[in-house]
């Protein structure tokens, strides 16, 4: 079974709602015949990292909506978390473009690192509070998982992985996703945003049981 | 846009799944592609694509897709 997952760095529901697929992996017998592939996806492709002003202060200004609401949902995102026992912390998180980093993953994913690479990334940017628009940053995440520190320099600085990125997200528009996370099983059933880990247990026992009967 | 041969594979009625745990899921088309929707009363959260604001998922953003 293949499961595709449309993605960015900083979307909580991403993080979260992988996190209930994880679980919902672990009861899941057949886990072991499971490939998951991120694609890439940029919710904020505008978004520039001010040294010293809060995620919420960044993010109201970019998104032109009022402080308060941000607020509201930085709380309703840190609970829902919390009760899902992901860490995420946007006192510390920065609000930054995540291009640079989504080119560094198309890399990494050629190299057989993209599933590591994103979940390294989730990591820094909701409990480390790294900024992923920092090229430092994203090359020594790299490093960490594996990849060269010089060929990912050189990717940052020429941009040739940014047709791929583009490539995801126009994929993404194509079969209509209106929402991150994404998930699409064997490439024909989708299930969009994070969802409880018991629907998910149901969704992977009835691919599966149909990708049994074709076979 | 949809496949219906897709649509016969998953659906045993016209757009419902059902378990014999009583909970259902029921597939909507989407292009090529059949979006599951948890019918169970427990909603799902995503962070739109066009405004990149978080939260549930709402009737309206469902009628949409």
């Amino acid at each position: 079974m293949k499961i595709t997952i449309w993605s960015d760095f900083v979307c909580p529901f991403c993080y979260i709602g992988e996190a209930h697929l994880a679980k919902a992996l672990e009861s899941f017998e057949h886990a072991e015949n499971v490939e998951i592939e991120y694609k890439s996806f940029l919710l904020s492709p505008d978004a520039e990292y001010v040294p010293g002003e809060a995620y919420y202060e960044s993010f109201s200004n970019l998104k032109g909506i009022p402080v308060e609401q941000t607020k509201a949902m930085l709380q309703q995102v840190t609970d829902m978390a919390k009760a899902s026992g992901v860490d995420i912390n946007y006192d510390i998180a920065k609000f930054a473009s995540t291009a640079d980093a989504h080119h560094v993953f198309q890399y990494a994913k050629e190299q057989g690192k993209g599933n590591e690479f994103f979940d390294r990334l989730y990591a820094a940017h909701f409990a480390e509070g790294e900024v992923l628009s920092d090229p430092e940053a994203i090359v020594r995440l790299a490093e960490e998982v594996g990849l060269a520190g010089e060929k990912v320099r050189g990717i940052i600085a020429g941009k040739e992985y940014a047709e791929k990125v583009s490539k995801d997200i126009a994929e993404s528009r194509q079969i209509g996703v209106q929402g991150v996370p994404f998930f699409v099983f064997n490439d024909k059933y989708a299930v969009s945003g994070a969802q409880p880990v018991p629907y998910f247990s149901q969704v992977l026992d009835t691919v599966w049981e149909e990708e049994k009967a074709e076979q | 846009m949809a496949d219906e041969k897709q649509n016969d594979v998953i659906k045993p009625s016209k757009d419902t799944v059902s378990k014999d745990n009583g909970s259902t899921i029921k597939a909507k088309d989407l292009n090529r592609i059949q979006v599951l929707k948890n019918i169970d009363g427990a909603a799902g959260f995503v962070c739109d694509i066009n405004t990149g604001i978080c939260g549930p998922i709402t009737q309206g953003k469902e009628e949409k897709e």
